[in-house]
C-alpha cells in the first residue's frame, strides 16, 4: 500500500465532519427544491410532475455512491490519473466537434451519446484541468515560477481543451474552465507577470469572440445598461426578481413558487436560486449561501492543511471550481452577473455536474482524512 | 506518537500555497457574494411590496365567465327557446399563430369560410376573436386534429327554438353571440343573458392557464326563465288557420291575435309569412316581424263598434230606432259613401249587424269631435298596449283639431285609422269583459336564477265603457254574427259575438283606395255572455273573394273550434259585480315613486290610499312594480323595490393614474380591484375610463402610456 499510495506516513485525521455536514444539507435542500421547481417542467414534458425529481433521486444516490468510493480512495492515486483524464477529455469533445459537423443543422450540442449514458464532457474538462495542474505543480513545486519549465505546458494543454469547449459552442463554460485554470497556475506559485502576459491575448481573444456573436454582445451589452430597462432587457433577470421578490423575507412556503410554473424560464436549473428565494425568503437564500461559504472555507483549510502539495493543490482546485460555479450561478440569478447558463452545484437539475459534484467532494473528503483541520485537543485525546 | 508529532509540524515547512493568493482569489469571491446579499436585500426586503404586485399582474390574468342564457317557456311549460350544448367555437389567438398562411388555408377549406374574411378579421384583431361559433362537434374535431398554434377550440352553447316557426316571431332569435336581436329574446335580453361572471386564472407558461381555488371569483349569473302567456298549442293551430286561409285566398300576408279578454293574457300571436328563428338569416325581415303589432292597417267595419259603444254608452241612441239608410248612395263634401247591400231603413241595431257605412256614419254623427276622439284613444287606439314587443306601432290617430269635414264620417267606419291587430284585439276585449280595458299580457313571470321570481299580473288599463254598454254591445255583437254578415263565424253549441270587416287598402303613391285590394278581417269573441276567448284575424289582400266575413270569419270558426278542444275549461273569470255603475271605484293610479326615499313614498302612498309592498330592504326606491301613470293593481298594493344597497360596496371611483409611472398606476388599480390594461410604456398620459368614474370591482381600466398610446388614441378618434 505505502508503495502506492505513499500517504501511510501521515496520521489519519478523520475525513471533514463539517464538510460532510454541508455536502449533506446541500443535498437536502437541493431535493427539496428540485421537486419544487421540476414538478411543472416535468408535468409538462414528461406528463408526470414527480418524474423528474425521481430522475434527480437517484442520480443523488448514485452520486453519494461515487462520493464513497471517491472519499474510499486514497487522494494521491489521482496523480496517476492526471494526464489520461485529459486525453480522454480532448477525445470526447473531439467526438463531439465531429458528431456537430454532421448535423450542423441542429445547432450546438453539449452532450455526448456513449450507449445509454449521456454526459456533458465540458464537465469532465472541469475537473481533468483541475487535477492535470494540481498534479504539474505538485511535480515542478518551484520550477513553477519558470514560464517555459513551469506553466507553458500546463496552461497550453488546458487551453487546447478550453478552446475545443469554446468552439462547441460553449463560450461561458470555456471561459469559467479557463478562470479555474489560471486560479490553480496563480495559487501554484507561478510569477504574476507571466500569467499577466498571457491573460492580455486571452482577453483579446474572449473580446473578439464576444464582438462575432450578436447573441453574446447583445447579452453583455444589456448587461451593462441593465438598470434601464430590465423588462426588456433581461426578461429572465426581471423574471427572476418577481421570484425573489415575492419570496420577501420568509419565502411563499415550500412548493407554492408561482414563477416555477413555466413563467420562470430554467427554473429547475439555472434559475433554481430564484425558486429558492421564492420560497424560503430572504432567509433561505442567505442560508444556502452561507452553506456554500462554509463549504468554500472547509475545502480551502483542507487544502491549506494538507501535507502534500498534490493534495493542496487538488483541495483548492476542487473547492474554487464548486465555489466558483455556485456563486456564479447565485449572482447570475440575482441579477449581478450577466446571464450565462451555468448549474448551482447540488441544487440544480442535472447529472453530469452533480455526479462529479460529489465525486470531487468525495476526493476532498479523502484529503481531509490528512488535513491537520481538527482542533488540537482531539489529536491530543488521540495521544 | 512520534511521528504525529513530526507531522504536526510539518504543514508550517511545507504549505506549498500561498495564503496572499488565496486571499487575493477569494476576495472576488466575496464582493460577489456581497454584491448578491445586497441586491438580494434590496430585491427581497426592500421591493418585496413592488415585486409581489408585479408577480400578481403577470401571473394571474381574468377570465369571464359565460352566464347560460335564460329559458323562454309558454304558459304550461313548453320550451320555446332552450340552449343546446354540444356546439364548438372556434377562436383565434392571433399573437400565438406561427404560420398565418396554414392557418387560415386550413380554417377555410374546413369551417367553409372565406380565406380573406379570415384575413381581414386577422389584420383587424390583435387579440383574441372568434373565428366561428356553433360549430358542429365533429367539424371541431377536425380543426382541433390539426393541433395549430393559436386556434382554441372551445365548448359553444346555441340557441334552439324547438318548435320551429310555431311562435317564432313572439319569442325572437338571438345573434351567433347570443344577443337577443327580435321579440322576447330582444326585449328580456337583459334578463335571459344574466350577467357574467369572472375568475382569476394563474398563468401557467405562455400559453395555459390554470384554476386556483384561493384565487378572487365571482359566479356568472345566468339568465332568468321567462314565461309567456302563449299557449303553443293554441299558437300552433292559430298559425296553421292562418296560413291555410292565406294560402286558400292567395293573400299576401295575414295576422292572428288569440287572447283571454277577462284577463288580457294573449294565447297566441302571429303573423303571415313566418320564420324560423333557428335559421333567421334565410327569411326577409318582414317574416321575422311579430306585424300583429309592427303593422297598422285601416280596420274597416270592425272599427264600427267605437261609434255603437259610444252612442250607447252616452245614451244617444235607441236600438230599435230606425235609420234611413239612403239607398245605398250618401253625399258627404266631397266624398261619395256606399253600402254593399242597398237598404232604404234600418233599425240602429241592424246597421251594425248589417254593416251599413251610411247608416253607422249618421248615427255616429251624434257624437261631438272631441268625445269621439276621447272614446277612440280611451279603446287604445292611436297609443301602444303596453303588450312590450320592440317595434310596436301606435298606428295613426289624429286628434280633432287636424280633422277635414268627412273625418268624423271616415273614422265611424273605420276609415283614415291605422290600428294593429293586438289594439283592436283590446278595444274588443274590453267589449268582452263589461268595459274595463286589458293591459295585453304576454309574460306572465319572471325567474331569476337565484329563485326571485317577479310576476306579471293581468292589469286594468281603464274603464272604457259602462258594464251595460258593453252587455249591449256584445248582443250586437251577436246579432251581427247570427243574422249579419259573420255569418261564417257561427259555431254550433255556443253563441259567437263579431264583427266583420273589408277595407279597401290605400294606394299610397296616388293617395286613393285601391278598388280591387282589402284587407279582410274579423274581430269576435266567445261565449256572448261569459267571453273567454277572442280573437282577431286579419287577412292581406286576399284575392278573388275578399269580404271579411268570407275571408276572417271562417278561420275565427276554424280556430275557436279548434281550440275550444285542447285549451282546458278555465273556471269563469271574476264577475264584474259592479252591476251598479257608483260602486265601481276608478282605478286607482300609481305615482311616480322610483328615486324617492321610502319615507316620502310612504307618504304619498298614503294619501292615494294605496298599500306599499316592500321588498328589500334599503332607503330608496329602486324599482316600482306598478309603472307611474297605470293602475294600480285590484288589492290596492303596489310593489316597491328598495336598494339593499350591495352595489354601493362594491363601486369603485376610478383614480387619475394620468402622470404615474405605469408600475404605479398598475399597482394603484390592483390594490382597489381593478384589472389594469396597459398599452405603451413611459409615463401614463391617459385612462379609460377618465378619473371619478365608477366601475364595479373585477372590472378593468385601460391605461395608456407614453407617445405610441397618444397615436394610438388618434387613430381610434379617427376611425
Amino acid at each position: 500500500m505505502k508503495g502506492i499510495t505513499g500517504l501511510n506516513s501521515y496520521p489519519n485525521q478523520g475525513r471533514d465532519l463539517v464538510l460532510i455536514t454541508m455536502i449533506v444539507l446541500l443535498t437536502i435542500v437541493g431535493l427539496v427544491t428540485v421537486y419544487s421547481a421540476s414538478s411543472e417542467r416535468s408535468n409538462e414534458d414528461f406528463g408526470n410532475p414527480h418524474k423528474m425529481f425521481i430522475k434527480q433521486f437517484v442520480r443523488t444516490i448514485i452520486g453519494f455512491g461515487l462520493l464513497f468510493i471517491a472519499a474510499w480512495i486514497p487522494y494521491s492515486i489521482w496523480k496517476k490519473f492526471a494526464v489520461p483524464a485529459m486525453i480522454l477529455c480532448g477525445f470526447f469533445l473531439l467526438l463531439i466537434f465531429a458528431s456537430n459537423l454532421g448535423h450542423e443543422s441542429k445547432g450546438a450540442s453539449r452532450w455526448l451519446h456513449l450507449g445509454p449514458v449521456r454526459f456533458q464532457p465540458s464537465e469532465l474538462a472541469k475537473f481533468s484541468i483541475v487535477l492535470f495542474i494540481a498534479a504539474w505543480s505538485a511535480q515542478k513545486g518551484e520550477e513553477m515560477k519558470s514560464f517555459k519549465k513551469g506553466i507553458l505546458f500546463p496552461l497550453g494543454f488546458s487551453m487546447i481543451l478550453i478552446f475545443m469547449v469554446a468552439i462547441q459552442p460553449d463560450f461561458s463554460t470555456a471561459v469559467m474552465l479557463s478562470v479555474i485554470a489560471f486560479m490553480m497556475i496563480f495559487v501554484s506559485g507561478a510569477n504574476i507577470k507571466h500569467i499577466a502576459v498571457i491573460i492580455s491575448p486571452l482577453i483579446f481573444i474572449a473580446t473578439f469572440f464576444i464582438f462575432t456573436s450578436k447573441y453574446r454582445l447583445a447579452r453583455l451589452l444589456d448587461f451593462i445598461g441593465v438598470g434601464v430597462n430590465i423588462e426588456k432587457a433581461h426578461p429572465q433577470v426581471l423574471q427572476a426578481w418577481i421570484g425573489f421578490g415575492r419570496g420577501g423575507f420568509f419565502g411563499v412556503g415550500v412548493g407554492e413558487s408561482r414563477q416555477k410554473l413555466l413563467i420562470l424560464p430554467e427554473a429547475h436549473t439555472d434559475f433554481i436560486y430564484s425558486v429558492l428565494g421564492e420560497e424560503w425568503g430572504f432567509v433561505g437564500a442567505v442560508t444556502l449561501m452561507v452553506l456554500f461559504m462554509i463549504l468554500i472555507w472547509r475545502g480551502i483549510k483542507i487544502g491549506m492543511r494538507c501535507p502534500d502539495s498534490f493534495g493542496a493543490y487538488l483541495a483548492i482546485g476542487i473547492t474554487f471550481s464548486i465555489g466558483l460555479y455556485a456563486i456564479m450561478n447565485m449572482g447570475i440569478a440575482a441579477g449581478v452577473l450577466p446571464t450565462t447558463g451555468l448549474p448551482l452545484p447540488f441544487i440544480s437539475f442535472g447529472g453530469t455536474s452533480l455526479l462529479l459534484s460529489y465525486g470531487a467532494m468525495g476526493v476532498l473528503l479523502n484529503i481531509s482524512r490528512y488535513s491537520q483541520t481538527k482542533p488540537s485537543f482531539q489529536s491530543q485525546g488521540a495521544i | 506518537m512520534k511521528e504525529r508529532l513530526e507531522w504536526r509540524e510539518r504543514p508550517k515547512q511545507s504549505i506549498p500555497i500561498s495564503r496572499g493568493r488565496i486571499i487575493a482569489i477569494l476576495s472576488p469571491f466575496f464582493l460577489l457574494v456581497l454584491l448578491t446579499i445586497i441586491r438580494l436585500t434590496e430585491v427581497q426586503l426592500v421591493r418585496h411590496k413592488e415585486f409581489t404586485e408585479l408577480a400578481e399582474i403577470q401571473q394571474l390574468c381574468k377570465r369571464e365567465i359565460e352566464p347560460s342564457r335564460g329559458h323562454i317557456l309558454d304558459r304550461v311549460g313548453s320550451e320555446l327557446a332552450v340552449n343546446l350544448l354540444d356546439f364548438t367555437a372556434i377562436g383565434i389567438n392571433p399573437s400565438e399563430i406561427k404560420n398565418r398562411n396554414i392557418v387560415v388555408t386550413e380554417l377555410s377549406g374546413i369551417l367553409q369560410i372565406d380565406a380573406t374574411s379570415i384575413r381581414k378579421k386577422l389584420k383587424e384583431h390583435t387579440s383574441f376573436f372568434w373565428a366561428a361559433r356553433k360549430v358542429d362537434p365533429a367539424v371541431a374535431e377536425q380543426v382541433r386534429s390539426l393541433g395549430l398554434s393559436g386556434v382554441i377550440v372551445q365548448k359553444d352553447t346555441k340557441r334552439d327554438y324547438p318548435y320551429l316557426k310555431v311562435g317564432g316571431q313572439v319569442v325572437g332569435y338571438v345573434n351567433v353571440d347570443n344577443e337577443g336581436l327580435g321579440g322576447i329574446e330582444l326585449k328580456f335580453d337583459h334578463i335571459l343573458s344574466g350577467t357574467p361572471g369572472w375568475e382569476v386564472l394563474q398563468r401557467y407558461g405562455r400559453k395555459s392557464r390554470i384554476k386556483d381555488n384561493s384565487l378572487p371569483r365571482r359566479h356568472a349569473v345566468n339568465g332568468g326563465t321567462i314565461i309567456l302567456s302563449i299557449d303553443i298549442n293554441a299558437q300552433a293551430i292559430a298559425e296553421e288557420e292562418l296560413e291555410k286561409a292565406v294560402k286558400a285566398h292567395d293573400a299576401t300576408g295575414g295576422m292572428i291575435v288569440i287572447t283571454k279578454p277577462a284577463t288580457g293574457e294573449i294565447i297566441a300571436i302571429a303573423s303571415s309569412p313566418r320564420f324560423d328563428p333557428n335559421n333567421f338569416m334565410d327569411f326577409s325581415y318582414i317574416a321575422r316581424q311579430n306585424r300583429s303589432v309592427t303593422v297598422a292597417f285601416e280596420p274597416g267595419s270592425t272599427f264600427k263598434v267605437v261609434p255603437f259603444a259610444g252612442l250607447i254608452d252616452q245614451k244617444l241612441i235607441r236600438i230599435d230606432e230606425e235609420v234611413y239608410c239612403e239607398n245605398g248612395e250618401y253625399q258627404i263634401w266631397d266624398r261619395m259613401i256606399r253600402d254593399t247591400h242597398l237598404y232604404q231603413i234600418l233599425k240602429a241595431n241592424e246597421v251594425l249587424a248589417k254593416s251599413s257605412n251610411i247608416g253607422t256614419i249618421k248615427l255616429a254623427k251624434r257624437l261631438d269631435d272631441d268625445d269621439f276622439y276621447t272614446l277612440i284613444r280611451d279603446f287604445g287606439f292611436g297609443a301602444t298596449t303596453g303588450i312590450g314587443l320592440n317595434g310596436e306601432t301606435r298606428g295613426l290617430l289624429r286628434k280633432p283639431n287636424k280633422w277635414s269635414g268627412v273625418s268624423h264620417s271616415n273614422l265611424s267606419i273605420g276609415q283614415g285609422i291605422g290600428v294593429t291587430a293586438v289594439q283592436l284585439a283590446i278595444a274588443y276585449g274590453a267589449i268582452a269583459n263589461n268595459g274595463l280595458l286589458m293591459r295585453p299580457l304576454l309574460v306572465l313571470s319572471v325567474s331569476q336564477s337565484d329563485g326571485k321570481t317577479e310576476l306579471f299580473e293581468s292589469e286594468v288599463v281603464r274603464r272604457v265603457l259602462r258594464p251595460s254598454t258593453a252587455r249591449a254591445m256584445r248582443l250586437l255583437l251577436a246579432e251581427a254574427v247570427e243574422q249579419g254578415t259573420g255569418g261564417n263565424a257561427i259555431i254550433e253549441g255556443i253563441r259567437v259575438a263579431g264583427k266583420t270587416g273589408t277595407a279597401q287598402k290605400v294606394n299610397h303613391e296616388k293617395n286613393e283606395y285601391y278598388q280591387d285590394r282589402f284587407v279582410s278581417s274579423f274581430a269576435g269573441f266567445l261565449p256572448v255572455e261569459q267571453p273567454e276567448l277572442l280573437a282577431v284575424i286579419v287577412i292581406d289582400d286576399p284575392q278573388e273573394q275578399y269580404f271579411g266575413g268570407t275571408v276572417a270569419a271562417p278561420v275565427f270558426k276554424k280556430v275557436m273550434e279548434r281550440l275550444m278542444v285542447i285549451l282546458p275549461c278555465r273556471q269563469p273569470y271574476l264577475t264584474d259585480d259592479s252591476e251598479n255603475e257608483e260602486e265601481f271605484i276608478e282605478a286607482r293610479v300609481a305615482p311616480k315613486l322610483v328615486g324617492l326615499t321610502r319615507e316620502e313614498a310612504e307618504k304619498i302612498l298614503e294619501r292615494k290610499n294605496i298599500t306599499p309592498v316592500w321588498i328589500e330592504e334599503g332607503e330608496i326606491v329602486i324599482v316600482q312594480g306598478t309603472p307611474p301613470g297605470t293602475p294600480v293593481r285590484a288589492d290596492g298594493s303596489i310593489q316597491l323595490v328598495l336598494d339593499p344597497g350591495i352595489g354601493k360596496t362594491e363601486e369603485i371611483k376610478v383614480p387619475d393614474l394620468k402622470g404615474m409611472n405605469l408600475r404605479q398606476a398598475m399597482s394603484t388599480l390592483t390594490r382597489i380591484g381593478l384589472f389594469p390594461h396597459v398599452e405603451g410604456y413611459g409615463l401614463v398620459s391617459d385612462q379609460i375610463p377618465a378619473p371619478g368614474a365608477n366601475l364595479m370591482v373585477g372590472d378593468s381600466c385601460r391605461i395608456f402610456a407614453g407617445k405610441r398610446a397618444e397615436m394610438q388614441l388618434l387613430e381610434e378618434g379617427e376611425s
